[in-house]
């Protein structure tokens, strides 16, 4: 994460935030993402998520988060 | 005319790269949900960017990821940057970031731009991939 997004976020926000970072370690960024104006990105975002990788027929959602954490890392991306 | 040939095709381009978009979006068969968000980031009121701004990075990205020389013009400082976000994203370093808003760019304009281009090259290459299906099974069925 190269932009300071958490520095922007509404304090309700922040708290979520420091309780997330509290309970797992670091804030994962496509949370910081998703959150930071969220009007702009994330309202719009969430339903894409949740057609992808909660909506296919074919595949269990076991299957999906495995197709998608392996296009990460041939993506050497961070999941 | 096929679909991705009509899908890409810069005829009804009047000056106005939203409008590009905009009959793109209606005749693509992009999944609803995608085409909601593509409309969101390229006309959010919310957003701190120019609308004219994230649409010539959108289109531009586009161009790109269908490896075509781009006609939309991006800032010229943030030309390198966009690519890589388009391309390469993993590349992206801190510097470039860096070097951006030091130019003179807020952490709104930069965050826009990103997702702007992120969301170009990931609708581009889903557009990409339902158009080899359709044709696909267009040739199957012939």
């Amino acid at each position: 994460m190269r932009l300071p997004l958490d520095a922007h976020l509404r304090p309700i926000q922040k708290l979520a935030l420091w309780a997330f970072t509290a309970v797992f370690g670091s804030a994962p960024s496509p949370v910081l993402i998703a959150s930071y104006n969220k009007s702009f990105f994330g309202n719009g975002w969430a339903p894409c998520m949740k057609k992808g990788m909660r909506s296919a027929t074919e595949w269990s959602v076991g299957e999906v988060e495995l197709f998608a954490a392996f296009v990460s890392r041939l993506n050497s991306c961070g999941y | 005319m096929r679909y991705a040939e009509s899908l890409y095709s810069t005829d009804e381009f009047e000056g106005s790269w939203h409008a590009l978009q905009e009959n793109r979006l209606r005749r693509t068969t992009l999944p609803e949900e995608v085409k909601d968000l593509v409309r969101r980031v390229l006309t959010s009121g919310s957003a701190k960017s120019s609308a004219d701004l994230r649409n010539a990075v959108y289109a531009h990205v586009a161009a790109l990821t269908r490896g075509e020389e781009p006609t939309a013009q991006v800032p010229a400082d943030a030309q390198t940057y966009i690519r890589k976000v388009a391309l390469d994203a993993y590349k992206v370093l801190d510097r470039e970031v860096d070097a951006l808003r030091a130019g003179g760019h807020s952490v709104d304009d930069v965050f826009e731009m990103t997702v702007a281009a992120s969301m170009s090259a990931g609708a581009t290459r889903l557009e990409m991939a339902l158009a080899a299906l359709e044709e696909a099974n267009d040739a199957a069925a012939s």
